[in-house]
């Protein structure tokens, strides 16, 4: 007996949660942090608040013809001549992202693990567990997604009570300390980050009974991922304070240092199960994009194209910047304006507004 | 019949043979090739820096080495300590130059303690500390100590208890001296970028025996009484004070003081134990202005024999009256000299921040002198805690 060739919603739900969550632990509350200081925890809140229209709306394009492609819907949509186009630049877009990841969790496996290690090496073996990943596809990696939670919660959970053994509450107020504009400029890359649910997008005709009952699977994982969100930069503050979390480029992580003499090295194993949610996410965002790609040039296999994709994906990887700091600043700066300026803000509002024209032109055609 | 074409299975094959090679290879030692860091010490001599390590040898030597057992007629395998020096201008080049006379390959993961000397600290040890702290080795719990005389010394007490310096003072600390909790490099992180930057730090001293016997041995002090002003020792506190310091920001379940108590023994100190929760500390607004506010509430009980306390409610309230004025008379003498000094070693000033953001704003300026000059006020509320079973100390009867 073959497994089923769809995934549930809740699986999808789980999924969309790992992705957002594998790697914006990592950063999203340093940026908040920093732009907001012992207001970032306030960031977060607004960051999760402000992507809930966001998701309403990538929810409404999913339900609409769920069991189309992508490119078929947009061309329902704004025609041939703007959805082909349109279809593309949102998978390149992801290719792109998916690459970002692979250097970003290189460079960090190499400072953490793996020091004496070339980065080219470590970016070949990330981009050929994510290339099997996508090659496996969504009904592999939600099963395997089933297992991975647990862990990753266990690691919250680990730095949680680490951390609560000397909290230090007063770091949290004012929130207000350096002003509302400060706390809204921290709140970006974290809406950036919980965006990244658009994939839905690619994914609705993989799920089973996805109809328009179903904005519930990504307003759950959007609010999952903003509360925990939340509750990370919490320990972070809580445990550096505003200052001392601010030169950290991955605060949440230095948690796990700081655990006490018996448990040395907490970090590294914490970081290990982030690199498998990471893997899972890369893996997604190279099969969905390059299977949407194989439908727009009609190839009869999509999967010929995923090893010259993931190539191509490694060279950018390994021509990005390869140093931390200059990460954080595309991560804080010009991703999030990327991103929402985009894929994840200004084109799905467009998408919004050509849906309704359809909704009215088709009640006009009965 | 294989589930998969031949094409996908080697693929399959050579990916999981890359991922099973390729990773680790570069970065690997050999566990019987390599030295393990366990103790530093950082001196300053002229315009150099000397860093010295605690290495252990993963192999065993059947007694000889730098051990101490080399009297001992039965040869007992031992693990190998040693220690290298290297100097240099900056932290970096003195560890280059211990590593380049090391034969082996050091991991420094399992470093506990860093001994930092007085002399270095008057100058400032952030420079020294930058370098752990950016390390990728987890060294964040390492234990900070800053030492009375040469740090070198720290690691060489002729002691054979504490020949292993870290084994000997985490002993030390969990039966020699209770209450004590030696700073880690993270606590001093966080309180370096506190808004207060000042704090005490844990400072160690050699004492050495008075006449030479057989039996005496060097030991080692500890307290935590080095006063900090952002990276730099700045005087260091008496040991009574220490212990009143860390009745502030410790867990002081364990702490005992040795109080006068004139109503029961005028010539001699009882031992009180504590039981509650820490006293708060805080700058608060009254009609004087900001006032330091200090309030303690605790239960406690004398550990001597408690025979001589009548349960007679004058006599506890005189017993309790009297803790209450030797806390508060001690207490006053730690803030006065931490006042005295400039130093908000409590971290007011981040409560301050918290509760009374506008008045903050004001004073954060200049806040060591706004701290010098706050009033202060101080509330003791301690209540005897009779844990015995009978009502006087007349229970028992010797034939």
């Amino acid at each position: 007996m073959g497994q089923p060739l769809k995934i549930s919603a809740q699986q999808a739900s789980a999924l969309l949660v790992t992705l957002i969550l594998s790697t914006g632990v990592l950063a999203a509350p340093s940026f908040a942090i920093i732009s907001s200081g012992r207001g970032a925890w306030l960031s977060m809140l607004i960051a999760a608040l402000v992507a809930v229209p966001l998701i309403l709306a990538y929810s409404k394009l999913a339900t609409f013809a769920p069991t189309l492609f992508l490119t078929e819907r947009l061309i329902l949509l704004v025609g041939p001549l703007l959805g082909r186009p349109l279809s593309l630049g949102f998978s390149l877009f992801f290719l792109f992202s998916s690459s970002a990841v692979i250097c970003i969790g290189g460079t960090l496996i190499q400072i953490i693990f793996l020091q004496e290690t070339p980065l080219e090496v470590i970016i070949a073996g990330l981009a050929l567990i994510s290339l099997y990943g996508a090659w496996l596809g969504p009904q592999t990696l939600a099963r395997l997604n089933t297992l991975y939670l647990p862990f990753l919660s266990l690691t919250f959970l680990a730095l949680f009570v680490g951390t609560l053994s000397n909290p230090h509450w007063i770091y949290l107020w004012p929130p207000l300390d350096l002003g509302l504009p400060a706390v809204i400029a921290g709140s970006i890359p974290t809406i950036a980050w919980i965006c990244e649910l658009s994939l839905i997008l690619f994914m609705s005709p993989d799920i089973s009974n996805f109809d328009t009952k179903s904005w519930r699977v990504l307003l759950s994982a959007g609010l999952i991922s903003g509360g925990f969100f939340i509750l990370i930069t919490i320990l972070a503050l809580v445990a550096f304070g505003p200052v001392l979390a601010m030169y950290y480029n991955f605060p949440v992580l230095q948690l796990g240092r700081k655990f006490g003499t018996n448990i040395r090295g907490f970090d590294a194993l914490i970081l290990t199960v982030w690199v498998v949610g990471a893997f899972q996410k890369t893996a997604l965002w190279l099969h969905y994009p390059i299977k949407e790609i194989g439908y727009i040039f009609r190839l009869q296999n999509h999967k010929a194209l995923l090893p010259p994709m993931i190539i191509l994906v490694s060279i950018i990887a390994l021509g990005a910047p390869f140093n931390i700091i200059e990460w954080q600043t595309f991560n804080k700066t010009i991703w999030p304006s990327l991103a929402l300026g985009t894929f994840e803000g200004v084109i799905p509002c467009g998408l919004i507004l050509a849906w309704l024209r359809y909704s009215q032109r088709t009640k006009a055609g009965r | 019949m294989l589930p998969l074409r031949i094409q996908t299975a080697s693929f399959l094959l050579l990916t999981l043979l890359c991922l099973i090679i390729l990773p680790g290879c570069w970065s690997a030692h050999e566990f019987n090739n390599e030295f393990i860091l366990l103790a530093e010490s950082i001196d300053t001599v002229g315009d150099q820096i000397s860093v010295t390590s605690q290495l252990l040898s993963t192999e065993q030597s059947n007694g000889s080495g730098n051990s101490k057992s080399q009297n001992s007629t039965q040869a007992q395998p031992q693990a190998q300590f040693f220690l290298i020096t290297g100097k240099g201008k900056s932290i970096a080049e003195a560890v280059s130059d211990y590593r380049s006379k090391a034969p082996r390959y050091i991991y420094g993961g399992h470093l506990e303690v860093l001994f930092i000397s007085e002399d270095a600290a008057k100058a400032g040890i952030m420079p020294y500390l930058d370098f752990f702290t950016r390390h990728y080795w987890s060294l964040d719990s390492v234990w900070l100590v800053i030492t009375h005389g040469p740090a070198r010394d720290m690691l060489t007490l002729n002691n054979p208890m504490m020949k292993y310096v870290t084994i000997g003072l985490e002993e030390y600390v969990q039966k020699g001296e209770r209450g004590i909790e030696i700073t880690t490099l993270s606590d001093f992180l966080l309180n370096y970028h506190s808004d207060s930057g000042t704090q005490i730090l844990t400072s160690s001293a050699i004492v050495y025996p008075k006449r030479s016997k057989m039996n005496d041995m060097e030991q080692l002090k500890i307290s935590n009484t080095a006063l900090f002003c952002r990276d730099r020792l700045i005087s260091f506190l008496s040991p009574e004070e220490g212990a009143y310091y860390n009745y502030f920001v410790q867990d002081f379940r364990n702490t005992a003081f040795p109080i006068q108590t004139p109503p029961f023994f005028p010539q001699e100190k009882l031992t009180v134990n504590l039981n509650g929760k820490s006293p708060t500390i805080e700058a608060i607004p009254t009609e004087q202005g900001l006032t330091l506010s200090v309030k303690d509430t605790f239960d406690f009980e004398v550990t001597e024999d408690t025979s001589f306390v009548k349960a007679d409610e004058k006599y506890i309230s005189a017993l309790e009256e009297s803790v209450n004025e030797n806390f508060s008379d001690q207490l006053r003498e730690l803030i006065r000299h931490t006042q005295e000094e400039k130093s908000d070693v409590f971290n007011v000033a981040d409560r301050l921040h918290t509760m009374h953001s506008e008045l903050w704003n004001e004073v954060k300026a200049n806040w060591p002198e706004e701290y010098s000059k706050l009033p202060l006020q101080i509330e003791i509320n301690a209540r005897y805690r009779h844990s015995r079973t009978m009502t006087s100390g007349q229970g028992y009867k010797e034939e």
